[in-house]
């Protein structure tokens, strides 16, 4: 579903990203790690269609700033911006029609609103809704298009502990209805459960890409091939 | 577009209907709509070249100098960091989703015009001053308004166009800046030669500015033949100018949106720059400070206790100011109380306590300004085991300082030109540090009161009246003694003594800042 084909970018001298290539299959949850600096938020920023690259990026099989691919991909941003003057409500709206939806958007948006303890929120504009608010807001809109592909940078910062419980099921939920999911996050223990494939970054290079199988099978954590590959000799 | 629109129209509706449910800010939001009505009232209807009849030619000189400098400092601008008609807001829900970059700038560019209408209204504030010194033709102010709102909507496009231009090698920034620079250097040669023929700044520089050649400037030369229209009439250049404008604008944003679909990396920079201005401007914070080059000095603390503060606030400035306070301020503080002696007819700008009144008008806006309300933001202050006065005291002292020595040189300078006394320019000084005591905790006071009010813009209006109503006493007890006494000495004592006295009453009424933060909000 989303194919990442030596993705690089440079900023002026720096090679910031350095020809990445990765895959996230339907139904799978890909984590991106990294220390900071490692290139994972400018790997997001392409994926996202936000910045110019070298290489290719597909969603869907189309190159990832075609209309084609927005339509099905959701993006969760690492810091939630919203209208301050749109309601809650009013923001779902305008993805409803920015995304040409069916009729049933206004249905998952009150299950999403609803799981999400948003329900009562809906007329409040986005300038009342606090930074958990925002970002709540922010992951009803990526879900709300019923995305085939969707990244979430750093999702569960800012959230109360029933969000992120729920936002953990909805992982999942989005696993086995097809969808690919990345997860860029420094919070190992918040994705622990529910990862399917990892990607650790460093210094502008994918340094491991390993499924929870392979993982299992060699008896290691998360945690410890995070430090293995970020702190120590780089290399697949 | 529909769903673009959808986000237009569906803000605008909100504000208003936010503004319906808080009726102080409506009050407030009335009052300044009918502030700037019946400024346009003012500028129509009020005659021109009244005060005094300055030649047209300085008048478009005037401008063309202000658009050449202007797009200068904008190319320069945009090849570094770009421009933007962008929010965050946008850049996540936008940008990324299924709609034609082409259409996300049409909309970027539908609201911007939107909000050069507010950069229009700013301009007929200084419509009168314009009418007073100028004698402009018929619907001469409609060519004013209609040159800056054409200002303010095009150049972000060609601060957009040089960046994404500029951003894809270094190279390309190399050549841009250095075209700039040879149009400076023979910008300033051709000048040059025409002084050394005209053997007069003043003349050389008003024929020089007329020169055809700069109406053929793209945007700027347009800009500013409309805008001359103001004093030559309206004809058919005017209109053949603006046809020629909204051609070659059409034709910058045809080339930005279909030659360069993938514009979106070109304004993340600038609209995070945007995004950090708004939340200074919020904040209450100058805008600038995190742009300045911080250089690295010795020497740290040596006091203790609430003395800790000041000597805080003089190793910031030591690590961001030329020369400790003199700044860009000080800068603006002279040239403001000097210039104005030079704007206004001798008649009207003979004593230098007008120079006093004018300066501490100006000075409310730099105070407005300062650095110390940061402070606020963070939870030190309010920890620090003193008492609120000395807190007080000591949070302030480096502003204070800084509007001593300010108006020391706006003073020094000004005893030259008025050939004042020493006493009055002493107590000119002592005043002029006063009235920016009194802004000062004046706009505790505001802060305390009126902390939580809708708008941060709204807020320096309420500030601006409450310190003009406790100003005014002052200045009006200058003007009875004047004129009773025909003794500028005591006239100005007289406005020294009532600001020691309303700043004093400030500083006690104000000590509770630090009590708790809710005060702040």
């Amino acid at each position: 579903m989303l194919q990442v084909k030596g993705l690089a970018k440079r900023y002026n001298n720096v090679l910031a990203v350095d020809h990445i290539s990765f895959e996230v299959k339907s139904g799978e949850i890909a984590v991106l790690l990294g220390p900071n600096g490692a290139g994972k938020s400018t790997t997001i920023k392409s994926i996202a269609g936000l910045l110019r690259f070298d290489g290719e990026i597909l969603i869907d099989g189309h190159p990832c700033k075609s209309v084609e691919a927005k339509k099905v991909f959701g993006y969760v941003p690492e810091t939630a911006a919203v209208y301050e003057y749109l309601t809650v409500y009013e923001h779902i709206e305008f993805i409803a029609r920015a995304y040409r939806l069916d009729e049933g958007w206004k249905e998952r948006a009150y299950i999403f609103l609803e799981r999400f303890d948003m329900q009562d929120k809906v007329n409040k504009l986005g300038r009342e809704l606090s930074k958990g608010m925002q970002q709540k807001l922010s992951i009803c809109c990526a879900l709300v298009i019923n995305p085939r592909m969707v990244m979430f940078d750093e999702p569960m910062v800012g959230l109360d502990p029933k969000a992120i419980k729920e936002l953990k099921g909805i992982f999942v939920e989005l696993r086995n209805a097809g969808c690919a999911v990345l997860i860029s996050t420094h919070i190992i223990d918040s994705i622990e459960e529910v990862w399917d494939k990892v990607l650790i970054m460093n210094r502008g290079k994918v340094v491991l890409s390993r499924t929870r199988k392979e993982l299992e099978e060699k008896a290691e954590s998360l945690e410890d091939v995070f430090f293995r590959y970020t702190e120590g000799a780089s290399g697949l | 577009m529909s769903a673009l629109l959808y986000v237009i129209r569906k803000q605008l509706k909100n504000i208003i209907r936010g503004l319906a449910r808080k009726p102080l800010a409506l009050i407030g939001y009335i009052i300044i709509g009918m502030m700037m009505v019946g400024f346009l009232v003012i500028a129509i209807i009020m005659p021109s070249g009244t005060v005094r009849n300055v030649d047209s030619e300085i008048f478009s000189a005037g401008i063309t100098g202000l658009m050449l400098v202007a797009l200068y400092s904008g190319l320069r601008q945009g090849i570094e960091n770009g421009s933007t008609y962008f929010r965050f807001a946008d850049v996540n829900l936008v940008f990324t989703s299924p709609i034609r970059p082409n259409r996300v700038l049409l909309y970027g560019f539908i609201k911007r015009i939107g909000t050069s209408l507010f950069v229009v209204m700013i301009a007929l504030f200084q419509i009168p001053n314009v009418k007073n010194n100028f004698l402009l033709a018929d619907y001469g102010i409609w060519a004013i308004l209609i040159a800056v709102l054409f200002y303010s909507v095009s150049f972000p496009v060609l601060g957009m166009l040089v960046y994404s231009f500029t951003s894809k090698s270094r190279e390309r920034r190399v050549l841009v800046r250095r075209i700039l620079d040879i149009a400076a250097v023979l910008f300033i040669l051709f000048f040059v030669l025409t002084l050394a023929e005209k053997r007069s700044f003043g003349e050389a520089l008003v024929a020089y500015l007329n020169t055809e050649v700069f109406s053929y400037i793209p945007v700027a030369g347009q800009i500013s033949a409309i805008a001359s229209a103001a004093v030559y009439g309206i004809d058919l250049n005017f209109f053949v100018n603006i046809i020629v404008f909204v051609f070659i604008i059409g034709l910058l944003i045809t080339i930005l949106s279909k030659l360069n679909l993938d514009y979106y990396e070109d304004v993340l920079s600038a609209t995070e720059d945007f995004e950090s201005r708004i939340k200074a401007k919020r904040e209450g914070r100058d805008v600038t400070l995190q742009k300045r080059k911080v250089r690295s000095v010795k020497g740290g603390f040596s006091s203790s206790g609430a003395k800790a503060i000041f000597e805080k606030h003089m190793l910031e400035y030591r690590k961001v100011s030329f020369l400790l306070f003199f700044d860009k301020s000080t800068i603006i503080a002279v040239i403001a109380g000097i210039g104005f002696k030079f704007l206004m007819p001798d008649e009207i700008s003979s004593g230098v306590y007008l120079t006093l009144f004018f300066s501490a008008y100006m000075l409310f806006f730099l105070v407005v300004q300062g650095k110390w309300p940061m402070e606020l933001e963070k939870p030190y202050i309010f920890l620090i085991p003193e008492s609120n006065a000395r807190k007080l005291l000591y949070t302030t002292l480096t502003e204070n300082i800084k509007n001593l020595l300010d108006g020391t040189i706006l003073f020094i300078i000004a005893c030259f030109i008025y050939d004042a006394s020493i006493p009055v320019i002493l107590l000119c000084i002592v005043s002029y540090t006063l009235y920016g005591a009194v802004y000062i905790y004046g706009d505790i006071i505001c802060r305390r009161l009126f902390g939580s009010i809708h708008s941060k813009t709204l807020l320096i209006f309420v500030k601006l009246f409450v310190s003009l109503f406790v100003v005014l006493p002052g200045i009006i007890l200058f003007i009875v003694i004047f004129s009773t006494l025909r003794n500028e000495f005591y006239a100005v004592l007289s406005v020294m003594l009532w600001n020691l006295f309303v700043a004093i009453c400030l500083f006690l009424a104000s000590m509770g800042i630090f009590r708790n933060i809710e005060t702040t909000q």
